[in-house]
C-alpha cells in the first residue's frame, strides 16, 4: 500500500470539518452551485483533479462574482476535467501568505514552513525552517511545538481521523487567531482508503489514465494478490511483465544499463500469488497495451526472482491462457517472448510455457535462476 | 537497537507461535527444523479458527502442531514462544503483535507477513517495538540463522532450498527490503561459494518495524557474519542512517550494497511495487543513495551484474556448501494421509469390557477403579429401557421389513438425538458452565424460565417426584459412596428441587443425573482440568455412553424380532388420527 492524493476539496472538508464552507463542483451540479453562490460575493474557482500549479497552467479564475460563475465553470470543465472547487475569495496581501507542510516519517512528523509561502514557495526554499515533531505527539495528536495563528495540536488530529500521511497548505494566512488555508494538498494512506467517509471515496486520486490502467485497477481490487499496470511509453517496444516488488525494480535497471528505458512500454508488477485467472485476466489487459504500440519490433519480457511460495505452474498456466487467447495478434505482429523466473514448480511452469510458445511457432527464450535477473537487459537487447 | 543478540538466539532452539494459517509455510519451517537436527519442531502452536490441530511432516513422520482459538489459550496451555509468526491479515496484524507481546513480555520478536499494514499502525509498533524486539515487516518474508531458525517463507518453501539453509552456517548475513529479492540473493551467495549467517527480509513497507539499520547493527555485531549484504530501494533515507553508521565506525564489516530503481520516467514519479518504492525528493532517489553509500566506504555496485560478481569476493565457507548440496528429497514413498490417531496400545490389557470402554474413550493408560465401576453401572443401567421408545421401536420395524442387523441398528441409532437419549452431553454442558462460571442454581433456572426454554437433564414424560426414576435413584446412590464434593451432583440436584416444585415431573432425569455424576467422577477421580473437561464437551464424549448401551438393546430389539417374525409392519387405522 502507497500513498495517494486526494482533492483539495476533500483535504480542506477533511482537516477544517464543518467550519469550511467551499464547494465541489461537476458538470453536473453547476446549477445547483450556482444557486447557492451569493450575489455580492467574489469567488474562486479552480480545476481540482490533483494537479499542481493550476495558476500557472491557467486552470484558476479569480474574482468572479456569482453571475460570471456558469461561464468561469463552462470555461474550466470544457479543457476535459472532471472536478472544480469553488470559495470564496479572502482579499489578502500576497507577502502575508504563509507556507506549511506536514509529512508522517518514522521519526515522527516532518514540520516545514516558511513565512514566504505562495506560488514562489521554490524560490524563497532558504526561508523554510524545518523541524520533527517527535514520534509520539505526532501519534498522540498531542504536541508542545507551536508556530504562530497554526493550530498545530488540530492539523495532526485531523491527520490522524482522516489517515492523513502528508498535508501541505499553501498558502495559508491568519486572521487574528484564526487559520486560513487557501490551498491545500493531501495524500492519504491508500491501507486506510475505504476508512474514509463515503463521499470522500470519489475525491481519492488514482492516477489511472489509460482503458489499461482501469482495468488492472479494477481487477486489482478484486484480489488479495497485487496487480499494477503503469504506462510509460505507449509507443514502446518491450512490454513487463514483472513478478515482486524488489525484483521488478531489478528488472528495470538491468533495462536502463543496457540502454532500453526509452523502449519500455510499461512498469507492471504482479505478486501474492494470483490465481490462474487472475493472472489470464492481467495478462490478457496488459497484452492489448503491447498491440496497440506502433513500434516495429515487439518484446514481451517475463521476468521475477526466485519465488518463495508463489506457484510458478500456476501463474505461467495463467499467461498461457492469455496468450492462447491473443495468439492470432501475438503471431501477426511478431512478438518475442523472453523470460527469466525461479520458484516453486519452476521447472514444470517455465517447460508449459516453453512447449506452448514452440508449438505456436512463436519465437522465445526461456530461463530460470542460473541467468541473473541483473542480465534480462542483455537478453532483450539482441532482440529489440 | 536491540540489545538482543543472535549469538544468543543460536545458543538454544527457539520456539515460535504462529497466528493465522499457512500449511507451506509452516511446512517449510518444519523441513529446515528437521534437517537441522533439531529434537522436535520449532512451531509450538498455531492460533487460527475451526480446527483443533494442523498436521505437518516432521520428516518422514507426521506430527500434529495443536491450534488455539486465540494467543491466550495457547499461553493458557502452558506455551511459552520466542517468535510470532502473524501471518494473519494487514487488518489485525498490528492488533496481534501487542497481544502477543503483552502477554509473552520476554519473546524476541516477530515477522508480520502481511502486505497493507497502515502507516499509523506500523508507527504504533516502531513506538512500542522498534528498540527492543526484532520485527521483520510488515511485508516480507521473514528472518532465517540458518542451522537455527526460519521465520516464514524466507528462503523459499522448497525441501530442498529449505534443508540447505537448515545443515549449513555461513558468514555472510543479507539485509534485503522485498521478500523476493532476499531469496534470490541466498540463492546466488550460496552460488558463489559462500555461506550464510543471517538473512532478513525487513520489509518494502515505509515503516519497517525494527529499522534497516538496527538489523545491520545485529549483522556487525554478530562474532559469526564476516560480511554484510545489503539490497536497498529508491524512496525513504534509511540508507542515510547506514551512510552515518559506516563513517561513525559502528558497522565495520564490509557492506555490499545495491539500491534499486534507477529507472527515472521523465516530469514523473513512479509508485513501484512497493509501498516505499517512490523517490518524492532528490535525496531519496537511488543514484542519490547510492552515492551516499559509496562515499561512507560501502562497496556500491552500479549495476545488479556487478553486484552479483561481487559475491565472489565474500568470505568463502567451502564446507557449509558442500554440506549443504549433500542433503536429499523426502522419499517419494511417504504418502499423506488424511486421518490421524493418536497411538493407543495400552500396556496392560484392560480386565473388563467397561475397562476397556473407559481408558479407549479418555485415551488414558490407567483409569480408577470407581470409575470404571461407575461407567459398568451406567452403561448397564442404559442398555434398555422396553420396547416402547423410539429407537427401540425404528430398529423393531426395520427388522420386521426384512432388512438386516447393520441396517436395524443404524435405524435405532438415527434415532437418537435431543429428544431421546442425546441430551447426556447438553446435559454436562449446562453443569459443567454453571458450575465453573460460578452461576447458581437459582440464576440457572431464572435464565431457562425467562427464555421458556427446557434445562437439558431435567424432566421425564413418565417419572416425576411421585414416581421416582430407579435407576437414578441408583446411580446417585453409588456416586454418594465413592465421591466427596459432588460439586456437578449437587448443582443439578438443587435445580431439580427448584424445578419440580414448579411442576412435579420437572425431575433430575437419567441424562441429567449421569451427566453430572459423570462430571464428578472425571474431576474427583480421574483429575481431569476445567479445559480437559471442555474438550470432552466439544468432542461430544458425553454422548457415547448412551450409544454404546443402547446399541445392545437395539441389537437385542432386532434379534426379537428376526425371532419372532411377526412380518412386515403396518400401523392400523386406528392408531392414526385423521383431521
Amino acid at each position: 500500500m502507497s500513498r495517494v492524493a486526494i482533492t483539495e476539496y476533500a483535504a480542506k472538508k477533511l482537516v477544517l470539518g464543518g467550519a469550511y464552507t467551499g464547494l465541489t463542483v461537476t458538470q453536473d451540479t453547476v446549477d445547483e452551485v450556482v444557486d447557492k453562490a451569493r450575489e455580492k460575493a467574489q469567488y474562486i474557482v479552480k480545476i481540482d483533479v490533483g494537479i499542481k500549479k493550476r495558476g500557472k497552467q491557467g486552470l484558476v479564475r479569480l474574482n468572479v462574482p456569482k453571475n460570471g460563475l456558469k461561464q468561469a465553470f463552462s470555461e474550466l470543465f470544457t479543457l476535459g476535467y472532471e472536478r472544480c472547487i469553488v470559495e470564496e475569495m479572502v482579499p489578502h496581501e500576497t507577502s502575508s501568505e504563509r507556507y506549511l507542510s506536514l509529512d508522517l516519517l518514522r521519526e515522527g512528523v516532518l514540520v516545514l514552513y516558511s513565512a514566504n509561502g505562495g506560488v514562489e514557495i521554490e524560490e524563497n526554499a532558504n526561508t523554510v525552517e524545518r523541524f520533527t515533531i517527535p514520534r509520539t505527539e505526532a501519534l498522540s495528536g498531542n504536541t508542545s511545538v507551536s508556530i504562530n495563528a497554526v493550530p498545530l495540536n488540530g492539523l495532526l488530529q485531523a491527520m490522524q481521523q482522516s489517515h492523513i500521511s502528508f498535508l501541505e497548505v499553501n498558502p495559508f494566512i491568519s486572521d487574528g487567531d484564526d487559520f486560513i488555508a487557501l490551498d491545500m494538498a493531501a495524500e492519504i494512506d491508500d491501507a486506510k482508503a475505504a476508512k474514509l467517509p463515503s463521499w470522500a471515496h470519489e475525491h481519492i486520486i488514482r492516477k489511472a489514465a489509460t482503458l489499461q490502467e482501469q482495468a488492472v485497477q479494477t481487477q486489482d481490487e478484486a484480489t488479495a494478490a497485487a496487480l499494477t499496470l503503469k504506462t510509460l511509453n505507449k509507443n514502446g517496444s518491450i512490454l513487463t511483465l514483472f513478478s515482486g516488488g524488489g525484483a521488478s525494480l531489478v528488472a528495470m535497471d538491468s533495462l536502463v544499463s543496457s540502454r532500453l528505458q526509452d523502449a519500455i512500454i510499461n512498469y507492471s508488477e504482479y505478486s501474492g500469488a494470483p490465481t490462474r485467472d487472475e493472472t489470464c485476466a492481467y495478462a490478457s489487459t496488459l497484452l492489448e497495451v503491447l498491440f496497440e504500440s506502433s513500434a516495429p519490433k515487439k518484446v514481451i519480457l517475463i521476468a521475477g526472482g526466485v519465488a518463495n511460495f508463489t506457484d510458478i505452474m500456476t501463474t505461467f498456466a495463467g499467461l498461457v491462457d492469455a496468450f492462447t487467447e491473443k495468439l492470432n495478434e501475438l503471431k501477426s505482429q511478431g512478438v518475442y517472448v523472453c523470460i527469466r523466473r525461479g520458484g516453486p514448480n519452476q521447472e514444470q511452469g517455465l517447460a508449459h510455457l516453453k512447449a506452448f510458445l514452440s508449438t505456436h511457432g512463436i519465437p522465445h527464450d526461456v530461463h530460470g535462476p542460473e541467468l541473473s535477473l541483473g542480465k534480462v537487459g542483455e537478453l532483450i537487447a539482441l532482440h529489440v | 537497537m536491540s540489545t538482543i543478540s543472535l549469538a544468543t538466539l543460536r545458543e538454544r532452539d527457539q520456539k515460535i507461535l504462529v497466528t493465522g494459517n499457512h500449511p507451506k509455510i509452516m511446512q517449510s519451517v518444519l523441513d529446515f527444523d528437521y534437517a537441522a537436527g533439531k529434537a522436535s519442531p520449532s512451531i509450538l502452536a498455531i492460533v487460527s479458527a475451526g480446527r483443533r490441530s494442523q498436521k505437518l511432516f516432521w520428516g518422514d513422520s507426521e506430527v500434529l502442531i495443536p491450534v488455539f482459538a486465540s494467543i491466550e489459550a495457547a499461553k493458557n496451555a502452558g506455551f511459552k514462544p520466542d517468535f510470532l509468526l502473524n501471518i494473519t491479515s494487514a487488518s489485525s496484524a498490528c492488533l496481534v503483535v501487542e497481544t502477543f507481546f503483552t502477554l509473552f513480555p520476554d519473546a524476541y520478536g516477530a515477522h508480520i507477513f502481511a502486505e497493507g499494514v497502515s502507516e499509523r499502525d506500523a508507527l504504533r509498533l516502531v513506538e512500542k517495538y522498534g528498540e527492543s524486539k526484532l520485527i521483520a515487516g510488515p511485508s516480507g518474508v521473514g528472518i532465517c540463522l540458518p542451522g537455527s531458525l526460519k521465520l516464514g517463507a524466507i528462503g523459499g518453501i522448497l525441501g530442498e532450498r529449505v534443508a540447505q539453509l537448515g545443515v549449513s552456517r555461513g558468514t555472510t548475513a543479507v539485509v534485503c527490503s522485498s521478500g523476493g529479492m532476499v531469496n534470490e540473493l541466498m540463492y546466488q551467495i550460496v552460488q558463489s561459494g559462500s555461506g550464510l549467517s543471517f538473512c532478513v527480509a525487513f520489509g518494502g513497507d515505509r515503516f519497517p518495524v525494527t529499522s534497516p539499520l538496527s538489523w545491520i547493527l545485529a549483522a556487525e555485531n554478530d562474532p559469526q557474519t564476516k560480511d554484510i549484504v545489503f539490497f536497498g530501494e529508491l524512496g525513504g533515507t534509511d540508507e542515510y542512517d547506514l551512510a552515518q553508521a559506516i563513517k561513525d565506525k559502528r558497522v565495520t564489516k564490509p557492506v555490499y550494497a545495491y539500491i534499486a530503481g534507477r529507472f527515472e520516467a521523465k516530469g514523473e514519479k513512479i509508485q513501484f511495487g512497493h509501498a516505499k518504492a517512490l523517490a518524492k525528493a532528490e535525496d531519496e532517489t537511488a543514484a542519490a543513495k547510492m552515492k551516499v553509500l559509496r562515499e561512507a566506504g560501502a562497496h556500491v555496485s552500479a549495476t545488479f551484474s556487478d553486484f552479483m560478481a561481487q559475491f565472489t569476493a565474500l568470505s568463502k565457507n567451502i564446507e557449509a556448501v558442500q554440506k549443504a548440496r549433500s542433503w536429499t528429497k523426502r522419499s517419494p514413498s511417504v504418502k499423506q494421509t488424511y486421518f490421524s490417531s493418536p497411538a493407543f496400545s495400552p500396556a496392560v490389557a484392560p480386565a473388563s469390557f467397561s475397562e476397556g470402554i473407559v481408558r479407549r474413550l479418555l485415551l488414558k493408560e490407567s483409569v480408577s477403579r470407581e470409575t470404571v465401576a461407575f461407567f459398568d453401572l451406567v452403561l448397564t443401567e442404559l442398555i434398555d429401557h422396553g420396547p416402547h421408545v423410539s429407537g427401540a421401536v425404528t430398529a423393531m420395524i426395520t427388522a420386521r421389513a426384512g432388512r438386516d442387523m447393520g441396517s436395524a441398528l443404524a435405524s435405532g441409532v438415527l434415532t437418537v438425538g435431543d429428544r431421546f437419549g442425546g441430551a447426556i452431553n447438553n446435559a454436562a454442558n449446562v453443569w459443567h458452565d454453571a458450575v465453573s462460571h460460578g452461576t447458581s442454581p437459582d440464576e440457572l433456572v431464572a435464565l431457562y424460565s425467562k427464555n421458556r426454554d427446557h434445562i437439558p437433564g431435567i424432566g421425564h414424560k413418565k417419572y416425576s417426584v411421585y414416581k421416582p426414576d430407579q435407576r437414578v435413584s441408583s446411580l446417585l446412590e453409588r456416586g454418594k459412596q465413592d465421591l466427596s464434593a459432588m460439586v456437578h451432583t449437587n448443582f443439578a440436584l438443587t435445580v431439580a428441587h427448584e424445578t419440580s416444585k414448579k411442576r412435579s415431573n420437572l425431575i433430575l432425569n437419567v441424562d441429567g443425573a449421569t451427566s453430572a455424576l459423570l462430571l464428578d467422577y472425571l474431576v474427583e477421580k480421574e483429575k481431569f482440568s476445567v479445559e480437559e473437561i471442555q474438550t470432552l464437551l466439544e468432542t461430544e464424549f458425553f454422548n457415547s455412553l448412551f450409544y454404546i448401551a443402547r446399541s445392545v438393546g437395539f441389537i437385542g430389539n432386532f434379534l426379537d424380532q428376526k425371532r419372532i417374525d411377526e412380518g412386515l409392519f403396518r400401523l392400523s387405522d386406528e392408531d392414526i388420527l385423521q383431521f
